[in-house]
Parts: structure tokens; C-alpha cells; sequence
């Protein structure tokens, strides 16, 4: 079994901020897509540690963690399988789960699941 | 102190007297010289005179009665420069209280300016006043001829403001001004502030300048301003920031995708505005709908969480306040989650956010 740890304030960026890559190279986005969904694809398992970084606005996690649903094709179960988020601000933790559920029930027919194929 | 001898004060006398006479002579040389035709002076309406306007007493924003006193005055010298060549000078002697609300409100207003009308805008503070050191602190007291040696910005509650400004999204700038605060004190920030900072840019990113509008990429700005009150043994002390831009303001962003109910609103409105009357009712429910219910300019669910995380962060706190000034309206939040949505006949330019964060000694009681 394959395993990945992700620490965004060294392997990403220790001032996260914005919800687009248009906003800032250090969006949520810019982390999905160069280093959240690669990981997610190529690893079995993939632990992202949220701590260490200045914090998290809400555009930041949602673009992250909801665009896993909504944009890379994921499905909360398999997140479920596969992800650990470890903060010690369980808000950061609780909200990332949150936006997950919250784009999965958001999903027609409970969402697709092409990531994987 | 230097002594002068009796009989170099008798000549400074002399000299004053003569420099005086001097220059009488020479102003009534060129009035008759102009009486005469022989000096061509320039028809009045060529001269370009000085505008003065009166900064009022109370620089703060979240009072409407305040704000609106600052927002006359800002739109009436800008009305100056535009339609004239004439220059407009502002006169602080009569500040007694600045709050950074306010003061951040006036800063921002008076940097475009400088930048818009070089050398037609200027200040007048009087030596050593708490107006001029702010300005100086904030590198603007150069550009409107405020003097740098009478006026050092060194009192503590000076120094304790802190200022950022910038065009693009740049977490690193939120990280300066927490930096700046935690120079002061022991006391970590309060937990989640850069997050809401930070969703005040991302707001102000996604929706202040939109593509449509016309304004030049220097002017796309957002300014943010913090001022940190050190906690006595039996008094709390305080951390205010302001986030502040120029843009479409929250409910103009809005109008772009009104819901059922709020386009009735709106026709009622324009009917309203039609007759001569005005009626902000909308704008008020769109700016309470942006901050209680996730509603977004966008319409898509995803989106919106911005402003309620600023409301929560609120809650969060002891007896922390939160205000929102966009547009006519103004949204005000406090820890007892009681809220209250209000809307002006003066309207602001932009977006104004304003949190007051209470600071014991031992940090923020959450």
C-alpha cells in the first residue's frame, strides 16, 4: 500500500489564500489540481496536515476539498477511503469534511466517479 | 534656548520692518502695474484658487452622522478637481479623534486623489498633531505637502497603526500586518482573523473590480488597517482592522442575478426613483441576505461563505463587533448574534468592513 503526507506550509504554501488560481498561485485550485488530485490518484492513501500555515479562509477549503467532488470527479466515499485531513483546529478539519458532503449531495444522482478509471 | 544680544534684536526689528515694507511696495507696484494694463493678469476664470475643506472632528465610519460628514467633503473636493483646475487643500486642525474606520475611508480617498490631480491636492495639519503623524506613518504626508519634521509620527498610538495596501491577492500581506501586531504584543492574533482577512481580499478579488469595469488597474486596490490598544490590568484593550476598497460595492455585484422576490424589489425601487423618492429597501435586504444566508452574486451554492465566516468569526469572540458598509446600507453584528441592517441616504464608495476584536492580557477570550 502506497502512501502520501501532504504538509501544505512546507510542500505548498505557508500564506494560503483565494479560491482560484486567477486569484492567487496559492489558491485552493493551485493545491487541488498540482498536488491534492495527483496525490489522490497516484497513492492509496494521502494525508494532508493543514497545520503550520497562517489559516484557511472558507474559498480556500471549499475550492480544495469540495472541488475534489465537483471538478476532479471524486465521490465522498472513496475520500473517505483514501483521505485523512489532521489539523489541529478541528474547524479547518470539520469544515473540509463539510464542503465534501456538501458537494456530494449537490451532485445529480449522488455524483460519477471518473477520477479513478 | 539661544540668547540674542540687544543690538541684533534691534536689527532683526529693522530687517522685519524693512522686509514687510518691501514687500507692500511690491504688491503695489504690480497692482498698479496690472491697473495700468502693463502686466497681463489672468482672467478670473483662468486663476485656479484653493478649495478648503474642514476634516471633521470625529473620523469614524461606523457612525452614520460621522461617516456622512467625511463622504461630503471627499465628494465635493473630488467634484472640484474634476470639473475645474482648481486645487483643494484639506484641513485637519479641527480632528480631535481619528478611528480607523474612518480614518482608513478618508487615506484611500485621499491617495486616489493624489494619484488622479498630482500637486492639486494638499493637507493642512497642524505641528505635531495626531492627523499629520498618521499621515506621515502611512507615506502619504509627503505627497499632500505635510511638513515631515513638525509632524514625526512617534506617539503610541501612532505607531500602533498599521497600514497595507495592494492590487493583488497576496497572502503574504495579512501575514505582514498580523506580524506587525504580534511586535506588540505577547498575545498570539485571534484564532481565525487571517482566514477572514483573507476572504475579505478574496471578496474583493472576485467581485469589487469586475471585468466590465472601466477602471484603470492601479485604482483596483484594497487597503487594509489595523490598530492594536494595549490591555490595562482592569481595561481591556482592542484590535480594530478595516478592509476597504472602491469598487461595485456588495449589492451592485448582487444585481446581476436578483431572485424572484427582489426583482419586484427593484421595480419598486426604480418606481420610487422615477417619482424623486428614494427607497433602499433592496439595497438593504440584498446586503443582509450576502451576510445571513450564503447568498451569493454568483448564485452558485458553492459560493457566498465568505461574509457569514466574517459574521461567525464575530460570535466567536467575547463582545466583539462587526460592520459592514456597502452601497446606502450598513450590516452591524455583534456576539449576541443580534444584527441589524440600517441603509443611508449618502452612499459609500466601495465596500468598508470593520472589526473590533476585544484584547485582554492574556489574548483574546474566546
Amino acid at each position: 500500500m502506497t502512501e502520501k503526507t501532504i504538509v501544505i506550509a512546507i510542500d505548498f504554501s505557508p500564506s494560503p489564500i483565494g479560491r482560484y488560481r486567477t486569484d492567487s498561485e496559492t489558491s485552493g485550485e493551485a493545491f487541488r489540481v498540482d498536488h491534492l488530485a495527483p496525490a489522490l490518484r497516484m497513492y492509496d492513501k494521502v494525508t494532508v496536515i493543514l497545520d503550520g500555515t497562517d489559516g484557511y479562509g472558507s474559498s480556500f477549503l471549499e475550492e480544495a476539498f469540495g472541488g475534489l467532488i465537483r471538478k476532479e470527479g471524486f465521490t465522498e466515499s472513496q475520500l473517505k477511503n483514501k483521505l485523512t485531513i489532521i489539523s489541529n483546529r478541528i474547524s479547518y478539519k470539520f469544515r473540509a469534511w463539510n464542503y465534501i458532503a456538501d458537494e456530494q449531495r449537490r451532485q445529480p444522482r449522488g455524483g460519477y466517479n471518473f477520477a479513478l478509471a | 534656548m539661544k540668547l540674542v544680544g540687544t543690538k541684533r534684536q534691534i536689527w532683526l526689528q529693522r530687517r522685519s520692518r524693512n522686509t514687510g515694507r518691501l514687500m507692500l511696495w511690491h504688491a503695489n507696484v504690480t497692482r498698479h502695474r496690472e491697473k495700468d494694463g502693463r502686466i497681463k493678469r489672468k482672467p478670473a476664470f483662468a486663476r485656479s484658487k484653493t478649495s478648503v475643506y474642514k476634516v471633521p472632528a470625529h473620523l469614524l465610519a461606523e457612525r452614520y452622522e460621522d461617516r456622512s460628514k467625511i463622504l461630503s467633503i471627499l465628494w465635493s473636493a473630488l467634484n472640484v478637481l474634476d470639473s475645474s483646475k482648481d486645487k483643494v487643500r484639506f484641513d485637519f486642525s479641527q480632528v480631535r479623534r481619528c478611528y480607523p474606520g474612518g480614518m482608513l475611508m478618508l487615506l484611500a480617498f485621499l491617495e486616489l486623489l493624489v494619484g488622479s490631480f498630482p500637486r492639486r491636492v494638499s493637507a493642512r495639519c497642524p505641528p505635531g498633531s495626531m492627523s499629520g503623524q498618521l499621515l506621515n506613518h502611512f507615506g502619504l504626508g509627503a505627497k499632500l505637502g505635510v511638513s515631515s519634521t513638525s509632524c514625526v509620527p512617534k506617539h503610541e498610538s501612532v505607531v500602533n497603526w498599521h497600514y497595507v495596501t495592494g492590487t493583488k491577492l497576496d497572502g503574504a500581506k495579512i501575514s505582514e500586518l498580523l506580524r506587525k501586531y504580534k511586535q506588540l504584543t505577547e498575545a498570539d492574533p485571534p484564532e481565525g482573523l487571517y482566514d477572514v482577512l483573507g476572504e475579505a481580499l478574496t471578496n474583493v478579488h472576485h467581485h469589487a473590480y469586475p471585468e466590465s469595469c472601466d477602471m484603470p488597474d492601479a485604482m483596483r486596490r484594497w487597503w487594509m488597517f489595523s490598530r492594536y490598544d494595549k490591555p490595562e490590568d482592569n481595561t481591556p484593550g482592542s484590535l480594530y482592522i478595516a478592509v476597504y476598497d472602491i469598487g461595485e460595492g456588495i449589492q451592485n455585484t448582487m444585481r446581476a442575478k436578483l431572485e424572484a422576490g427582489e426583482m419586484v424589489l427593484d421595480l419598486g425601487v426604480g418606481l420610487t426613483e422615477f417619482v424623486g423618492g428614494s427607497w433602499k429597501v433592496l439595497d438593504r435586504r440584498l446586503l443582509e441576505k450576502a451576510v445571513d444566508h450564503d447568498r451569493s452574486s454568483t448564485g452558485l451554492a458553492n459560493r457566498g461563505k465568505g461574509l457569514p465566516e466574517m459574521r461567525d468569526f464575530i460570535k466567536s469572540t467575547e463582545s466583539g463587533r462587526l460592520h459592514i458598509i456597502s452601497g446606502h446600507s450598513q450590516y452591524t453584528s455583534n456576539v449576541q448574534g443580534n444584527t441589524q441592517v440600517t441603509s443611508w441616504p449618502e452612499k459609500i464608495l466601495g465596500t468598508l468592513i470593520l472589526w473590533s476584536i476585544p484584547l485582554y492580557k492574556e489574548g483574546v477570550k474566546a
